[in-house]
């Protein structure tokens, strides 16, 4: 086999078979010229790759997701017939379409298309959303990250007051505040109808790398409340735990409904 | 592979990223990355019929957004001065202030190699080499042998190496 650049690489990229593969391994092992040379090339690789990694890696902009979201679906479209107008592709209005698109996609659609928008509003959550729990990451605990796609897009984009139901939960925020350090958190209350009896209310503070941390949670088990459609609202003690934390961590008065919707269309960025 | 009832608006919006990635290796300019993958999404969705289900949907849409900017941006780029550039650049990481300038001294260095690669040779490493597809899915995305994808990416790749080691 002849060792060139071109089978260098081509064994960079997996893709010899294994008598290729192989003979480049001995081929390297014998001759340390081309063991620098898959070096230089694979170094170089790495240099391309990081390149970009910042981009991949940076949340995706809220009305390029509206925009997608908004296009009319292709499964509705007549085969041959006249084709609908497209729309504007400029996202017009922006953010009460893309408040529209999540919230369609939070109360119609499934796990999946709620995982993908999550993904992509909130961009560097991939990897927890990954090795989150199988169950969709309702495995709430203070000082860990928030897995759940649904309620991170809620804490990313919701404004305070908005009941939100996604998968047989709702959960709604209460409000947000700014922390001593300077950090923003908001409020939120999430239960379950029947097939968790817990109800948690705590708060959820944005972390600097992106995504949502649970700061403190106060969780109760209980039966849903069929006076109020099967679910429940916070008891007396869970808000006395909640509001303790608040009071000795946030400077007190919550957010304006200007100031977080500030926030919220700055993707949480001053 | 995905099933059929899936909503082809929400499978291309778990794309985005890697098509934002893809279009700022094209343009190495972040709005005009974003307009571009906006335009390849919409013309997708109009053209969805002709993706064949059971292919790499990602390299079909790398496909879309190199013709898009092959077709209608370039020229766009082209009247931008290059004062522009550093602004619309994604900030590195980097522990210290040296590292940041060494590390930015470095990217503006390897991006000028890769503006400089020919068209073609710059979609196959950002579809092979940055986002990781495989021969088979680029080349069938291309409508290309796989042998070409092969000749492209090396010749890429090697002149970036040998560009890059020259500096050292």
């Amino acid at each position: 086999m002849n060792m060139n650049d071109d089978t260098l690489i081509a064994y960079l990229d997996g893709e010899l078979d294994a008598e290729g593969f192989a003979a480049v391994e001995a081929a390297l092992a014998a001759d340390p010229a081309l063991a620098r040379r898959l070096d230089q090339i694979a170094d170089c690789d790495q240099r391309v790759r990081r390149s970009y990694q910042a981009v991949l890696e940076a949340p995706v902009p809220p009305a390029l997701i509206a925009a997608v979201l908004n296009a009319p679906d292709p499964r509705a479209r007549p085969a041959a017939s006249a084709p609908q107008r497209r729309r504007d592709p400029a996202p017009a209005g922006g953010f009460e379409r893309l408040m529209d698109a999540l919230w369609s996609a939070l109360s119609g659609r499934g796990a999946m298309a709620l995982a993908s928008v999550a993904l992509l509003a909130l961009g560097t959550l991939l990897a927890w959303t990954l090795q989150g729990p199988a169950d969709g990451g309702w495995a709430l605990r203070a000082g860990k990250p928030v897995a759940e796609p649904s309620l991170l897009v809620a804490l990313e984009t919701a404004p305070s007051g908005r009941e939100v139901e996604a998968a047989g939960r709702q959960f709604q925020l209460l409000a947000s505040f700014e922390r001593n350090d300077g950090g923003f958190c908001r409020e939120f209350n999430a239960s379950g109808k029947a097939s968790d009896a817990a109800d948690h209310l705590g708060v959820a503070c944005r972390l600097p790398t992106g995504g949502w941390e649970v700061a403190v949670l106060a969780t109760e088990e209980r039966p849903a409340d069929p006076a109020h459609g099967g679910y429940r609202t916070a008891s007396e003690r869970q808000f006395e735990v909640v509001d303790a934390w608040r009071l000795a961590q946030t400077r007190g008065t919550p957010l304006s409904p200007e100031q977080e919707r500030m926030l919220i269309e700055r993707g949480w960025h001053r | 592979m995905a099933p059929t009832d899936t909503d082809p608006r929400t499978e291309l919006v778990s794309l985005l990223p890697r098509l934002r990635r893809f279009a700022y290796g094209l343009t190495h300019d972040g709005p005009l990355a974003d307009d571009l993958v906006q335009a390849a999404c919409l013309k997708a969705l109009e053209r969805w019929h002709q993706w064949q289900a059971g292919t790499s949907l990602a390299a079909w849409m790398f496909r879309i957004v190199q013709t898009t900017w092959l077709d209608d941006y370039r020229a766009k780029r082209r009247q931008r001065t290059d004062a522009l550039d550093d602004e619309t650049a994604p900030e590195l990481p980097g522990e210290d202030g040296r590292e940041v300038v060494e590390q930015r001294s470095q990217a503006r260095q390897l991006r000028a190699l890769i503006e400089a690669l020919p068209d073609e040779q710059r979609a196959v490493l950002l579809m092979v080499t940055v986002d990781g597809l495989s021969y088979k899915d680029t080349a069938q995305a291309l409508g290309v042998p796989v042998g070409t994808v092969m000749s492209r990416l090396s010749r890429a790749r090697l002149r970036l190496a040998d560009g890059l080691g020259e500096e050292r």
